[in-house]
């Protein structure tokens, strides 16, 4: 996949992580491709575009990172994910990243792209499928949790 | 949420899978969602934008999808979700909501569809809108569907 499709979501999540959350995160290694579905980490939130390419970013964190970025957000303890306002904090963090991310992809490349609203969930030894998609992944440790971004779209160039 | 906004799924729904087995297909339960828990197998999801935005979750259990499968495929016997199963269910989501949003145009709202999303596990609690979602259970020769529509109307 061209890395300009990518890269852009490397730098809002970022900056995103950063400034909404106040959490560093690291990259371990560099994005590779996905060959096969993603194996959920805990916590998964899927932001879906379409324009005049078609994709989605998957966000995929940890338990134990997801309530914690929704403490950083809310100021509440949360003792597990599976609350709503774990779920609502994930799914506004990325659908922030993503809006940042599609933004400089339509200044920069015209993909025209709109985003769907997020959709997040919580369970159990969950696999993530978006079949005949190329899908790029880069993970990523922190201090309350690993994280792993994942970019699909239907056209592996611009 | 006003019915127009969810006939056209079920409708969409009808429509397509009248073409791999013409069976009777009937709405069952239909209620506002406030338990986000998901009790069945596969979910495939898929994102609208365009005049109205949101999310269609279609959940079913592997049963289910697996006749489904075998139907799209002329009757090919279908034992796994494998790769080629979750690829087929995928599609069958794109589909109906494609077909759905040709309903929608008709009346005037335009969509458009974003990619499909399969999601496979257990306990699985699932939010595809802030807003509001109805579910309704869709029941088929092949098994029950739920459709998740979760508009932000």
């Amino acid at each position: 996949m061209d890395p300009r499709l990518y890269s852009p979501f490397l730098d809002s999540a970022k900056n995103i992580l950063k400034q909404m959350a106040n959490i560093e995160i690291k990259e371990r290694g560099n994005f590779y491709c996905e060959e096969d579905d993603v194996k959920s980490l805990g916590v998964s939130c899927i932001v879906s575009f379409s324009g005049k390419i078609n994709g989605r970013l998957l966000l995929d964190l940890k338990p134990s990172l997801a309530v914690q970025v929704a403490k950083n957000l809310t100021g509440i303890d949360y003792p597990s994910p599976k609350d709503f306002m774990v779920l609502a904090s994930i799914s506004e963090l990325n659908n922030t990243i993503a809006g940042d991310g599609i933004t400089v992809l339509n200044n920069q490349h015209s993909l025209s792209l709109r985003l769907a609203p997020p959709i997040v969930f919580t369970g159990t030894d969950s696999l993530i499928c978006t079949p005949k998609f190329p899908q790029v992944s880069l993970d990523f440790t922190t201090d309350f949790g690993d994280m792993k971004l994942n970019i699909a779209f239907d056209e592996e160039d611009i | 949420m006003d019915v127009k906004y969810i006939n056209p799924f079920l409708a969409g729904l009808k429509n397509i899978l009248n073409n791999f087995d013409p069976g009777d297909i009937k709405v069952g339960n239909l209620q506002k969602k406030e338990n986000m828990n998901i009790n069945m197998d596969i979910t495939a999801v898929v994102g609208i934008i365009g005049d109205i935005k949101g999310n269609i979750a279609y959940c079913l259990n592997k049963d289910t999808a697996k006749k489904i499968v075998s139907a799209m495929m002329e009757g090919t016997e279908v034992t796994e979700i494998d790769q080629l199963a979750r690829s087929a269910i995928s599609e069958l989501s794109n589909m109906i909501t494609a077909n759905s949003s040709a309903i929608f145009y008709k009346s005037g709202i335009h969509l458009d569809i974003t990619p499909p999303s399969l999601i496979i596990g257990s306990d699985i609690y699932l939010i595809i809108s802030s807003v509001q979602t109805v579910a309704v259970d869709m029941v088929t020769p092949f098994g029950k569907i739920e459709i998740n529509i979760g508009l932000e109307v």
